[in-house]
């Protein structure tokens, strides 16, 4: 067991790199500032309406907020469904969670066309959130039905697999039949931006990491117990299906309001909880809920500054990012853990 | 401590009750180590999964410290009744210590902080399975020995009177079989724990048990002091293959090919036990009626045959007196 000291001071260190790069994220961008002038335009609180107030209070605060709470909200979802399915391989992706709220938002975007309606209500914001969730939803109800049916995990996977087919088949129908401008937003919406977001979506996507939290800490007991197995959960008194059905619906409500909102972001969901479990070495979910947090909002920011930097002028697609860095990361898993098994 | 009464266990669907084991009335007592044992396919899980409560019994009651096993709650009977089961359990990321501590989410408050009460049960159990030297390493490291010996502290640390074992020793080494049963007896006897393990190795059962439950051929279930159903002798035939023998002086289990010829043995325990084991090896059988005796002097090393008073031949060692009989018996295959 490693020592609560020890611990105390990753977290120390952690949440002191977490500040700066909050603070990078805010700093560095297309337009360059001043170190006196930023802090002076921080200290304004959003009350002046100069340009450069209104780029950091508009539109780069925002931005910082929308990636802070992708990346804690995504991995928390990843680490909850690694546990439940005992994969590490396993994230929001995996199961297809993702891909239902893709669905959901794909509807929101590409509907009217083929209902040949115009619905201005779906398209605002926090219908789309709505929408996404609903879809996240729905393959969660799935997978749900199908986890407690079927005893096998690697099942369950594939089941989420051919949900993600699926919907990419759906999603092609509803393409083929939308107007150019609705494919192009739905475009856009895939390949992931935490900068267009409106600050009631940020309260929304706060909201829904908030509740997820304090959730998830009122059945950390039952996930630790789960990780040796659900035979054993029960043994030592945990209600393994009400843990697997609370767990499976927080991690879709995070993964679907997420999604929806900043377009399926690739492996953070997946790897951070792995970087959590192999800094601590422990199973512990009292420990790695707060690690994975951290750790998230940390790449997530350090991701989007990257984005940035790549190309001048230009800001890459965040899930092009995460990509690059995640899936060589997901080939390093697999390849250690089959190199441990064929031994 | 626990009663099993007129109780039918199996699997139950909407329609139909497919009954496994019935008419079970045994108990477990606390300060007994109590041997589950039968033949594959018994149904020993079946009854080993009914009192964990993952299984509801289809007839008749399990009672616990007097109270049935539906009166209480699923925290109540983690507190009363742990387990080591088959489950594979090598995770990584998780130190032995953080597993055995494990043992204690019954008795935790909700978000499982270790109080000190805690934390002397975890040291408690490290030392009886004698784990301290591995107690920072990582569960996916360990060795079958050591994993089985983490996960019994584990249920020690639990602090339940009763603590089921489900195969407890497959997989494992003659030195770590002994371990896990020496470990299990210490329970029984210095704590007075109800022990009761499904097992597949008989001797040791024979040797370890107090109490045996043991499903015959017919699948009914007997329980009774280990030594009286061993004396009543029948119950072993439900273990028996016809290539294998019981024999009733050392407890054990003798591979007995079809015999063509046998012997009279006569000399001490010790040499006529091992000269039976490689008589039987070989095609031999070993018969008080038979004509052909052999005479073993294991102080001088010398097996000597006869045929009723003649002497034919004598050895000096097992090697040289197979050799020898095959040579006399069986010339054609040699």
């Amino acid at each position: 067991m490693i020592s609560k000291k020890f611990i105390d001071i990753k977290i120390i260190i952690l949440l002191i790199v977490l500040l700066l790069f909050i603070v990078l994220d805010v700093f560095l961008g297309s337009v360059n500032f001043s170190v006196n002038e930023f802090s002076n335009i921080i200290a304004e609180l959003g009350n002046s309406t100069s340009p450069k107030s209104i780029i950091i209070w508009n539109y780069r605060i925002p931005k910082m907020l929308t990636s802070l709470v992708a990346g804690m909200a995504l991995p928390l979802s990843g680490l909850l469904m690694q546990t439940i399915f005992k994969n590490p391989l396993s994230g929001p992706f995996v199961l297809g969670i993702s891909s239902g709220a893709g669905l959901g938002v794909a509807f929101t975007i590409m509907m009217s066309s083929i209902a040949g309606l115009s619905l201005p209500l779906f398209f605002s914001e926090i219908n789309s959130v709505f929408a996404g969730t609903l879809g996240a939803g729905a393959v969660m109800i799935l997978i749900l039905y199908v986890s407690e049916r079927v005893q096998n995990l690697s099942t369950l996977l594939i089941v989420g697999v051919m949900v993600g087919s699926f919907s990419s088949a759906i999603i092609g129908v509803l393409q083929y039949f939308s107007s150019e401008q609705e494919l192009r937003n739905f475009i856009i919406w895939t390949m992931g931006s935490l900068g267009s977001s409106e600050w009631s979506e940020i309260i929304v996507l706060y909201s829904i990491l908030g509740l997820s939290l304090f959730a998830t800490l009122r059945i950390s007991k039952g996930l630790n117990a789960i990780t040796i197995g659900e035979n054993y959960a029960h043994t030592l008194g945990i209600d393994v299906k009400t843990v697997r059905r609370g767990t499976l619906i927080i991690a879709s409500v995070l993964a679907g309001g997420i999604t929806s909102i900043v377009g399926p972001i690739a492996f953070i969901g997946l790897a951070v909880p792995h970087i959590a479990k192999s800094m601590l070495n422990t199973m512990d979910h009292n420990k790695l809920i707060p690690f994975t947090l951290l750790l998230g909002g940390i790449l997530m920011l350090f991701f989007d500054i990257i984005s940035q930097f790549i190309v001048t002028d230009q800001v890459i697609p965040i899930n092009v990012i995460t990509s690059l860095f995640g899936a060589p990361f997901v080939i390093a898993v697999v390849m250690r853990r089959s190199v441990k098994i064929s031994f | 401590m626990v009663e099993l009464r007129e109780l039918n266990v199996g699997y139950a669907t909407k329609n139909e009750k497919n009954i496994i084991l019935k008419g079970i009335n045994a108990r477990l007592e606390k300060g007994k180590l109590t041997c589950f044992l039968g033949r594959n396919g018994a149904g020993k899980s079946t009854l080993l999964k009914t009192i964990l409560g993952v299984l509801e019994p289809l007839e008749g009651s399990i009672n616990i410290s007097g109270k049935t096993l539906n009166e209480i709650s699923a925290n109540e009977r983690s507190k009363k009744i742990s387990a080591v089961l088959t489950d594979v359990v090598r995770i990584e990321h998780i130190s032995v210590e953080e597993f055995v501590s494990l043992g204690r989410i019954p008795h935790t408050n909700w978000r499982g902080s270790l109080e000190k009460i805690d934390k002397q049960h975890i040291e408690n159990a490290i030392s009886i399975c004698e784990i301290e030297d591995i107690r920072s390493k990582i569960i996916s490291e360990l060795s079958d020995g050591q994993l089985q010996k983490v996960n019994i502290a584990r249920a020690i640390c639990q602090d339940t009177d009763l603590i089921l074992l489900d195969e407890p020793t497959a997989h494992l080494d003659v030195s770590n079989k002994f371990k896990v049963f020496e470990i299990l007896r210490k329970l029984a006897i210095d704590y007075k724990k109800a022990i009761f393990i499904i097992t597949h190795d008989l001797e040791l059962a024979f040797q370890n048990a107090d109490m045996l439950w043991v499903i015959d051929k017919n699948g009914d279930m007997q329980s009774d002091v280990t030594e009286d159903l061993l004396l009543d002798k029948k119950i072993i035939d439900s273990f028996l293959t016809s290539n294998f023998e019981f024999d009733y002086v050392s407890g054990k289990f003798l591979y007995k090919r079809e015999s063509r010829v046998s012997f009279q043995l006569i000399g001490d325990n010790e040499s006529t036990y091992w000269t039976k084991q490689a008589l039987y090896k070989n095609g031999y059988g070993v018969d008080k009626k038979s004509n052909y005796t052999l005479k073993i002097d294991s102080k001088s090393k010398r097996w000597d045959l006869f045929n009723d008073e003649k002497e034919l031949n004598n050895f000096s060692s097992i090697k040289e007196l197979i050799l020898e009989l095959n040579k006399l018996f069986f010339p054609e295959f040699i």
